[in-house]
């Protein structure tokens, strides 16, 4: 939920539980003013009556209003609410009541006197009613006021989160977000931008790290590999010499791995220079350095050309990409597939036939996924990451039982 | 042949020299560019194996006193970093060729070989082997008389086995030799073994006698018996 729908949310939401206390107050209110200026009147009334009572001797009687009557009875006044059909207004009304007992020379009188009461359900209808209006206009207004905040004094804020979205480590940019003029979007920026200086600094420093150590695992890598390499050049009973091939085979192992991390990391720090170059003839010198291993395997080959793929790269990085590509569709293929080569103005795509069900597409691009036992899993990894690097975009397919790596400019 | 072994890992310095001494080479050992400049300020080699990154100097700044002192020994830099910017500036200073750590030895001398051959140090630019004759420059090889009809990467192994003639060879080392070290490792093996045995065929057929053996699970070897 959005701040501003959350505030507005519980702007409402409170100021209907105040509107609606106000509402009971007020009715409580206007209730007991209006009987109490009611009562006053009646009193008055009742005052004039026993005056003229006692100047005239005449009784009054104006039904409802006014009722005196001649009584024995005696007592305390006393007010009440009635209900009294009307004839005039032809309905039932509620009326005030006023019942004294006064001795006026010498005789007892009843005096009644009514007056028409406010209707409560009037105050009610009447306070709502107003009450709503003041509810919606206040609401109305702090809506246009909020929408015109939005724009004045949220859209800086919305502009540094378009520039916060846009963060990458891997692209070591400082951000610089625009000041707002508002105390706490400006202190919340200066946070946001230590924090990710910091951040960026932190892994600067892992990466360098990582680098380093690569590199320096390089030298006792060759000490251990050279040395294994002279001991297996001597004559051995052979249950040693496997031996130390098996130490042999999985340093090297470590040491082609590690440069293969050396090489993703070279590819990410963008340490390659790039120049023009079709991928056409890269596509051709693999297949034709690839030949042999095709051809042993049986594999036919579709070649199709419908126009010059031309990519902004570094002739090395382009031929492992191919090359990775290539030995793929060979390796996983089947005695006597085929291999289906397309390149266009566009990109170029690579099928091959092999095992009859699909890769899992979003996960053979992460490093260390191995389709089989052999392999260092680094393969598509490189690919993906000369792929992102120079803006081309890849994918697989699977369809028609065969497997597709395309490759497109973005 | 003698040459001069820059290296600050004591361990590879001297794994190198052993390996190096056994193929014929005079060696001598500088641990430190201090060192290394002190013995070529002496002394004349014919090549120069030199780290980049030493701890009391840049290879490179080496490299560039040795050009400017009109030294004529060949150079093959050797770096852990196997950086392309190092190879260029390395390549462009006057260096011969170029080496990633970890090396197989028997890459190492393959380089130092052609290093040695294209200088021309030692006279002839033919190699050898009982019936074999190779014309590294022309890349043409020879059975007696008759040419060997090989494609590119046939050939550089048919090379590489003469030039490290008696030495088991690992399939990783020949895969090494023939791809660089980006081809994955998996058809790399079998990639070995369908150009080895496309080689043998050729030399058979032209009469040629097969000199490589297989070490069983590990390599080949090319045995002069």
């Amino acid at each position: 939920m959005r701040l501003l729908k959350k505030i507005n949310r519980s702007y409402l939401f409170s100021s209907a539980i105040v509107l609606i206390i106000g509402l009971l107050a007020f009715y409580f209110l206007i209730n007991r003013i209006a009987s109490g200026e009611i009562i006053e009147g009646l009193h008055a009334s009742e005052a004039r009556i026993v005056h003229e009572l006692e100047q005239h001797k005449t009784v009054l009687h104006l039904y409802p209003l006014i009722e005196v009557e001649e009584t024995q009875k005696t007592g305390p006044e006393f007010v009440k609410d009635t209900t009294i059909f009307d004839p005039i207004e032809g309905e039932n009304e509620v009326f005030e009541e006023l019942n004294t007992f006064r001795k006026v020379n010498g005789k007892n009188y009843h005096i009644t006197i009514r007056a028409l009461s406010v209707e409560k359900k009037d105050i009610v209808m009447s306070i709502f009613l107003s009450i709503t209006a003041i509810f919606l206009l206040l609401f109305g207004v702090l809506y246009f006021i909020n929408k015109s905040a939005t724009y004045t004094v949220w859209r800086p804020f919305y502009q540094n989160l378009t520039i916060l979205k846009n963060f990458s480590l891997e692209e070591n940019r400082e951000i610089t977000l625009r000041k707002t003029g508002i105390t706490e979007f400006d202190e919340l920026n200066g946070v946001i931008t230590k924090l990710t200086e910091k951040v960026s600094s932190d892994y600067l420093s892992l990466k360098e790290f990582t680098e380093n150590a690569s590199h320096e695992i390089q030298t006792p890598l060759s000490v251990i590999l050279m040395n294994l390499e002279e001991v297996l050049q001597k004559n051995l009973p052979e249950e040693e010499l496997t031996k130390i091939y098996h130490t042999y085979e999985a340093a090297k192992r470590l040491s082609t791995l590690n440069q293969h991390l050396i090489l993703l990391t070279k590819i990410e720090n963008k340490q390659f220079t790039a120049k023009e170059i079709f991928l056409n003839r890269i596509i051709q010198n693999r297949l034709e350095a690839l030949k042999p291993l095709i051809e042993s395997a049986n594999l036919r080959i579709r070649f199709e050309e419908q126009g010059n793929f031309l990519v902004s790269m570094h002739e090395a990085l382009a031929e492992i990409l191919v090359n990775n590509l290539l030995s793929n569709a060979i390796k996983h293929n089947v005695k006597g597939g085929n291999i289906g080569i397309n390149i266009s103005g566009n990109g170029f795509k690579i099928c091959n036939t092999g095992k009859e069900e699909p890769l899992r597409g979003n996960e053979i691009f992460n490093r260390f996924v191995k389709k089989e036992s052999h392999g260092l899993g680094l393969g598509l990894a490189i690919v993906k990451r000369i792929c992102e690097t120079h803006n081309l975009k890849i994918r697989y397919t699977f369809s028609g039982k065969k497997h597709c790596f395309t490759v497109t400019k973005v | 042949m003698k040459i001069l072994i820059v290296e600050d890992e004591k361990n590879l310095l001297e794994t190198v020299t052993v390996f190096l001494q056994k193929e014929g080479f005079v060696c001598e050992m500088a641990d430190s560019y201090f060192a290394a400049e002190d013995k070529l300020a002496v002394f004349d080699y014919d090549i120069i194996i030199l780290d980049i990154a030493l701890p009391d100097g840049n290879g490179l700044d080496l490299l560039r006193k040795i050009k400017v002192s009109d030294n004529s020994a060949g150079i093959l830099i050797v770096s852990s970093r196997n950086s392309l910017d190092d190879k260029l500036v390395g390549l462009d200073l006057g260096a011969d060729d170029y080496i990633t750590k970890p090396f197989h030895l028997s890459e190492l001398n393959s380089r130092i070989r052609a290093v040695l051959r294209r200088r021309k140090f030692n006279g002839t630019k033919e190699l050898v082997f009982r019936e074999f004759r190779l014309l590294p420059e022309q890349w043409e090889a020879f059975v007696g008389d008759k040419k060997l009809q090989l494609t590119p990467k046939e050939y550089e192994l048919l090379l590489y086995f003469v030039t490290n003639k008696n030495r088991v060879l690992t399939r990783q080392s020949i895969a090494e030799h023939l791809w660089g070290d980006y081809m994955d490792m998996a058809d790399r093996f079998d990639f070995v073994y369908t150009h080895l045995n496309n080689l043998r065929k050729k030399i058979r057929r032209s009469g040629g006698s097969d000199y490589i053996k297989t070490v069983y699970g590990i390599g080949y070897k090319m045995e002069a018996e």
